[in-house]
């Protein structure tokens, strides 16, 4: 019982982290597309991203030097991911159920971050420590409240006339095992845990490789142990699933999104598309016969044959 | 309202349209063209349209002519298949494939599309016309018969010469 929640922490964070390298790895080998020109583009500079402008307005912009804004990227990406703006925008009534649920998850995830972190510096700074314990209760509940309801009301929407269809068993068992954790990591702070004290003994231990046995018996023995292993079982689980679109959202963005490198003489983008040009098809058509011979190249230049319908 | 009831039925009830719009199903336009019995009601496919052509409402803009055989038909089920998994290659769809490959795994089902779409909206909400309803069938005949997936990760659906050819 002692090795266990530590067993399934290293394995559950392990597995993570391999995972999410996995899907970086995955969407970011993915060939070049055409792009999708849709604005506003975030980073445009000169102040043109206000009214969804672009460079290519500029008469011989390739003569002109670009105008790229980081910030104007940050002022977009930091309320979208914190407060899901757009989609308050679009669909305000998915938006009451999802932006708890998020947010619920970025104040655990804070939470599980501040341990580690007063883990770390409790040999050399104590008092981080110390304040990191005090302030965890309030994150700790305030997050995991949120994402309980949140994902209640995501799972109660999936069951809904409109959604019904369009769900899998594996959708409804993602949002039942959120539940789950949330709900027996909250039960263990409200019966064993009120200062958060255990699971920050825990993760104190986890970070320093000290395996330990939490403190309790009975129920103060298990209920933190379950819920750890809940959690750490979620955590691996979740890059496994279409969860991990925290990782293809990166590629949404910055890929098809806002993708908008010009294609100059002799750069590294012209390269690339000659490379993609002279990859071959296998295009069945009759006006084709690609028979993975021919290339794009092969087929833009060619002459058409005649129509022998006709 | 004649409207499918789950995406699965586009495989099912050959040459049955599987949805039908009615004038006071729609939602009414301003006036002066707001009088319901000035609306020409939308006729119905004639029986030997229906038997000799591809059906999912009562029009028929592509005529696809049904097979007369069950090997003409499976073969045409196949020729989908391999044009199929062709849009997810790298040599045959790299103008696309990233895009492509992103709805298919990250589509939340979140229906903002359905609210935005005017055609799904002015037909009453009728489930045939929903965007997802048609990228949904894809979706899970991508991850069914080309990935090899399970059904219970991506859900379950058919797939015959109706499904390609509706």
């Amino acid at each position: 019982m002692t090795v266990l929640p530590y067993a399934v922490a290293y394995v559950g964070i392990l597995v993570f982290i391999i995972a999410v390298i996995a899907r970086f790895i995955m969407w970011s080998r993915m060939p070049m597309h055409v792009r999708w020109e849709l604005y506003p583009v975030a980073h445009e500079g000169g102040g043109r991203a206000k009214y969804g402008g672009s460079y290519l307005e500029e008469s011989e912009w390739w003569k002109k030097p670009r105008q790229v804004s980081l910030w104007g990227e940050i002022k977009v990406m930091v309320p979208e991911i914190m407060f899901l703006v757009a989609l308050k925008e679009h669909n305000s009534k998915l938006w009451t159920r999802s932006f708890p649920f998020h947010f619920g998850l970025y104040l655990v995830g804070t939470a599980t971050a501040l341990m580690i972190f007063g883990g770390v510096v409790a040999g050399i700074a104590p008092q981080i420590t110390d304040l990191i314990g005090r302030v965890l209760p309030f994150l700790g509940v305030a997050g995991l409240v949120l994402g309980l309801l949140g994902a209640i009301g995501l799972f109660l929407r999936r069951r809904g006339r409109e959604l019904k269809d369009y769900t899998a068993p594996a959708d409804l068992l993602n949002l039942i095992f959120f539940v789950i954790a949330f709900g027996c990591a909250l039960a263990t702070f409200f019966l064993v845990d009120r200062d958060f004290a255990l699971v920050y003994f825990f993760v104190q231990n986890l970070v320093t490789f000290q395996i330990v046995a939490l403190p309790g018996s009975g129920l103060a023995a298990i209920l933190p142990v379950l819920s750890i292993v809940l959690l750490a079982l979620l955590t691996a689980y979740i890059p496994l699933t279409h969860m991990s679109h925290f990782v293809g959202k990166y590629f949404a963005y910055h890929s098809i999104r806002w993708n908008d490198e010009p294609n100059l003489k002799g750069g590294s983008q012209e390269k690339t598309i000659q490379g993609l040009l002279n990859q071959p098809v296998t295009w069945a058509a009759p006006h084709i016969k690609g028979e993975g011979k021919k290339t794009w190249l092969d087929i833009a230049i060619e002459d058409m044959p005649e129509d022998e319908s006709k | 309202m004649k409207q499918p009831d789950s995406v699965k039925d586009i495989a099912k009830n050959p040459g049955q349209p599987l949805a039908a719009v009615a004038p006071e199903d729609q939602i009414p336009l301003p006036p002066p063209f707001d009088k319901i019995e000035d609306e020409p009601p939308i006729p119905p496919l004639a029986d030997a349209a229906k038997e000799k052509y591809a059906v999912v409402d009562d029009t028929i803009a592509v005529n696809i002519p049904r097979p007369e055989s069950k090997e003409e038909e499976d073969k045409f089920v196949q020729a989908f298949l391999s044009g199929l998994k062709k849009l997810f290659s790298k040599e045959d769809n790299w103008t696309f494939l990233q895009p492509l490959e992103m709805s298919m795994q990250h589509c939340a089902k979140c229906q903002t599309c359905s609210d935005a779409c005017h055609i799904y909206q002015e037909s009453g909400e009728n489930e045939i016309y929903r965007p997802i309803y048609r990228s949904e069938i894809i979706r899970r005949i991508y991850f069914k018969y080309v990935k090899k997936e399970s059904t219970l990760v991506h859900g379950d659906i058919d797939l015959n010469w109706e499904v390609v050819a509706r």
